[in-house]
């Protein structure tokens, strides 16, 4: 029976009543009965967690212990081991939210793995908090100071009271899912302790958890961390941080883009700067450079060996004329005219300039032209001598 | 994906580009044509990321029961300025 209740009930509980029969023998540990109207359970504290109990137990005392059921078999009676007692109140919240957080905890939605990045630049902020208060305030001054262009979108919740937390989980699912904002922040200014219950409670904590986009709190002080807190992607001190983490400073992203445009002009600036740089370099390379002297070398020849082709055409033509007169002279020593002007004549048959060279050519009668140096006859042939004596010659 | 909110990862995703093409372009080992294309790709990048800071919209909404319809129903109502 033992083993089957110690196993049953191997989860810690928390049990409420009145403190009587507080002992602490010699041994040092802690002794008492927990009893409300209609029953009773013992209670051990060990000594080691005696020290570290917040207040004194003592008879009367309205407390709130957590601890494992063990059976207690000599006395056929279940007993409570108990590792904290607190004052009901307070005390039996603290120890709440502790066996909350320690189940949250145990699922993993405290785990930094989890968390999600914040968005650069969200389009839609939702904003889960009280329509009237100074967080709401606080938060739409933050973004219009630093990002006036984005969409807001408020979710109004109680904030305090046994509604706030389920309205909380509700406003934030619907910025999530009706919405979808980009990130969500969840906000609350300062209060007692008690304010801030709302955001200890499960509802709230598995919203957050469950939400798609990036959840930012911001509630109370910045010495108050609730559970919402620890489940949240970022945890902001105060409502008007938690919307300066939500929202770029915009004037701050224009002037870096300003900056990556004239970065991009520079760095390809740059690189031309660089490139023709090297181009230069190249061309005044002697490699590079010595095919086109040698090609100016052979311009220049050329230019050399035209002026002196035409000198030498000049010289050429220049002695032709010179032939040429010379040929010319000879030739006008050599004209028939000349001969004609000594005396001789020629004769040439009529009509014609066939030259009759040899008597036997013509006959009797026929006419005859004969020139003279200066003027012509024309002439019968009376009487024809061919050769053959020596004599010879015609006579008109 | 509802409109209004696919320009945010855009956003960063350009920005993320227009920073990973700088430190590519300054590093200063590309060639000529690929600093250009990179230039280029840099300048898109850039006027993607001005597009949207100059599409995005500022207003101020709440969401508000709407009782009449009943079963939860809500829809989104300019914030009354008096309350800002």
């Amino acid at each position: 029976m033992k083993d089957f209740l110690e196993g049953a009930f191997r989860m810690p509980l928390l049990v409420a009543g009145e403190a009587s029969n507080v002992r602490r023998p010699r041994g040092g540990h802690l002794y008492f009965t927990l009893k409300d109207r209609r029953a009773q359970l013992r209670v051990v504290v060990f000594s080691r967690d005696v020290m570290k109990l917040p207040f004194p137990v003592e008879d009367g005392a309205q407390v709130v212990v957590r601890g494992v059921v063990t059976a207690f078999v000599d006395a056929g009676e279940l007993q409570l081991i108990a590792d904290r007692v607190e004052p009901q109140g307070i005390g039996e919240r603290a120890i709440r939210i502790e066996a909350l957080k320690k189940k949250l905890s145990a699922e993993g939605l405290f785990d930094p793995r989890r968390k999600r990045q914040l968005p650069l630049l969200p389009l839609t902020v939702g904003v889960v908090t009280s329509p009237t208060g100074a967080a709401i305030r606080d938060v739409l001054t933050t973004i219009e100071r630093r990002c006036p262009i984005v969409r807001v979108v408020i979710s109004p919740v109680r904030v305090s009271g046994a509604a706030a937390a389920p309205e909380v989980a509700l406003a934030i699912r619907l910025l999530d899912r009706l919405v979808r904002c980009d990130v969500v922040i969840v906000a609350r200014g300062g209060g007692s302790r008690e304010d801030l219950e709302a955001f200890d409670e499960e509802a709230p904590c598995r919203a957050i958890a469950a939400c798609r986009a990036s959840v930012i709190t911001g509630i109370g002080h910045e010495t108050d961390v609730s559970l919402a807190d620890h489940v949240a992607d970022v945890r902001a001190p105060t409502p008007t941080a938690a919307a300066e983490l939500a929202v770029p400073d915009l004037a701050k992203l224009e002037a870096d883009l300003e900056q990556s445009a004239r970065r991009l002009r520079e760095a390809l600036a740059g690189r031309v700067k660089l490139a023709r740089k090297r181009l230069e370099a190249c061309e005044r390379s002697f490699g590079f450079r010595a095919p086109r002297e040698r090609v100016e070398k052979g311009r220049r020849r050329l230019d050399e060996l035209e002026v002196r082709l035409a000198r030498a055409m000049q010289r050429a033509l220049e002695q032709r004329h010179a032939r040429v007169a010379e040929v010319a002279g000879r030739l006008d020593s050599l004209s028939p005219l000349k001969v004609l002007a000594r005396g001789f004549s020629l004769t040439t048959k009529a009509g014609t300039h066939d030259v009759v060279r040899d008597a036997s050519e013509v006959h009797f009668a026929d006419e005859v032209d004969v020139r003279l140096a200066k003027g012509r006859l024309r002439a019968r042939v009376t009487e024809v001598h061919p050769e053959r004596s020596g004599d010879g010659g015609a006579t008109a | 994906m509802n409109p209004e909110t696919e320009a945010t990862p855009r956003f960063e995703d350009r920005l993320k580009e227009l920073e990973d093409i700088l430190r590519r372009l300054e590093r200063g080992d590309l060639t000529l044509d690929q600093s250009v294309a990179e230039y280029e790709r840099g300048i898109a990048a850039l006027r993607s990321c001005r597009e949207v800071l100059d599409r995005a919209e500022k207003r101020i909404e709440e969401i508000v029961r709407v009782p009449e319809r009943g079963d939860g129903a809500v829809e989104l109502r300019p914030f009354p300025p008096q309350q800002r």
